[in-house]
């Protein structure tokens, strides 16, 4: 008798585990190492999800933070403003349409996420980011219209140390630099090198050096330089940003500045994007 | 050899008692799970289909049947990419807990027009913390043999050890409401 008791409560407990249903595996997260689209001025290879909208405007201010008190350390002097409007056709590919006040510049820009390798030691993705820029003011008539135009070309390479640090690289190559330089009537291209580390102190805050060196082709007088910081929360980035270039598109911001990077020449911007 | 026989019928007897039938989540349905955040000004929701699970009922017909469903947590979207991310790795942790888990038996079962409205005991594992939880839901028969499965009821987050997530400058409410709703077919 006893047997039989015991026989029924095993195979109870056997059946009552006996469901057929079988447990699927979790979906793993999309693979991201940088959190906003952009480090200060320079892309990442970062997007957006699938159908969502991407706003944005930023200003940099044309007064040094040097200009004191009066001028309200810069932010009295006007500014470049920029805004922009992108949506991701995909998870991977973002388009984006910009203009800025500075010589009424209209900028079309299209990212592709290219490769990801999701390594625990040395992860990284891989991007690149073709754009051009129509300049509809600013650019002398006797070099005629085609010179308005400003084509380039980014390929973005994004790696995380420790999850604590990110650093990019972006070659860049761009047409037609030298639109607003007297010396020279024929059109000349350059290539720059834009890097930047990102420290992420926490899940909101995280602060930014950004360097953008020519390497090779037109420039202004100093390359550009700029660091900064970036707040994130709710579908929004806010960053604050002081560097020597008070451009902002890619086709002007990396050609270089007329002022040398240093305490005297900082000038103060900051940047407010809101994924919709 | 007859005291083998009653063994064995024995077995089968009480085994089939064990359960009479299981239905799993139909994943071919519309399903749903909804969390719907209050907030002062405004009110988000975070959404996703895939839930899964199973109810196998008892020999009591639903009462005292085995109640399970999961919810894979990286799927949950609140319809902006940013703050999906913001609430995966700030606040749900889904890299280390993907998934959430509700276990429990169905309690109290009252048949109303041609709906069953049960009571089920059990714990829920959200954030790999469990919490006993009384689920009150509706078991609507499909007309296939199957049931439509609808609850709605609370999560409060710091029951789970789930920080108070902040958009912008204000923090959401607490307590969020929770609603299921999908469909289990008949396996066996």
């Amino acid at each position: 008798m006893k047997k039989i008791i015991m026989l029924m409560l095993i195979s109870l407990n056997l059946f009552s585990q006996d469901v057929s249903w079988k447990p699927s595996e979790a979906t793993v997260a999309r693979f991201q190492l940088f959190h906003s689209t952009c480090a200060l001025n320079q892309p990442t290879a970062e997007t957006i999800k699938q159908g969502d909208l991407l706003y944005g405007i930023e200003h940099r201010f044309n007064l040094p933070v040097t200009s004191g008190v009066d001028n309200l350390f810069g932010l009295d002097g006007g500014s470049t403003i920029r805004m922009h409007l992108g949506y991701a056709f995909t998870d991977n590919l973002l388009v984006d349409l910009a203009r800025t006040n500075r010589m009424a510049n209209y900028e079309l820009n299209i990212k592709q996420r290219l490769f990801e390798f999701n390594d625990e030691n040395f992860p990284v993705i891989v991007a690149g980011n073709v754009g051009i820029a129509y300049n509809t003011k600013g650019v002398p008539e006797a070099l005629g219209s085609g010179r308005k135009v400003q084509p380039f070309a980014s390929l973005i390479v994004n790696t995380i140390i420790a999850k604590k640090i990110g650093l990019g690289i972006v070659p860049t190559y761009l047409s037609n630099t030298n639109i607003n330089d007297a010396r020279y009537t024929e059109s000349k291209n350059s290539f720059t090198v834009g890097l930047y580390a990102q420290y992420f102190i926490n899940d909101n805050w995280a602060i930014i050096l950004e360097g953008t060196p020519t390497v090779t082709g037109w420039r202004d007088t100093y390359n550009s330089y700029a660091f900064g910081a970036e707040f994130e929360t709710g579908g929004h980035f806010f960053k604050f940003i002081f560097g020597n270039n008070t451009a902002i598109n890619l086709s002007q911001y990396n050609l270089g500045s007329a002022q040398k990077f240093g305490l005297q020449n900082l000038y103060f911007g900051f940047q407010i994007t809101r994924d919709l | 050899m007859k005291k083998n026989i009653i063994i064995i019928l024995a077995i089968i007897l009480f085994s089939f008692n064990a359960y009479s039938s299981e239905y799993n989540v139909d994943k071919s349905k519309k399903n749903l799970v909804k969390f719907t955040s209050k907030m002062t000004l405004d009110d988000f929701d975070g959404t996703t289909d895939k839930i899964d699970g199973f109810m196998a009922d008892s020999k009591d017909g639903l009462l005292n049947s085995n109640f399970y469903f999961e919810v894979d947590m990286n799927t949950l979207t609140t319809n902006m990419g940013l703050r999906d991310r913001h609430m995966r790795d700030n606040y749900l942790h889904t890299s280390k807990y993907p998934k959430s888990n509700y276990k429990g038996n169905i309690t109290s079962v009252q048949e109303k027009n041609g709906k069953f409205e049960v009571v089920v005991e059990g714990d829920f594992f959200i954030h790999g913390v469990g919490k006993k939880t009384k689920i009150n839901a509706s078991l609507i028969p499909d007309g296939n043999n199957g049931f439509k499965v609808v609850a709605k009821f609370i999560v409060k987050l710091t029951d789970y050890k789930i920080e108070i997530p902040q958009m912008m400058f204000a923090k959401i409410n607490e307590n969020m409401d929770v609603v299921i709703d999908f469909m289990l077919k008949k396996v066996k």
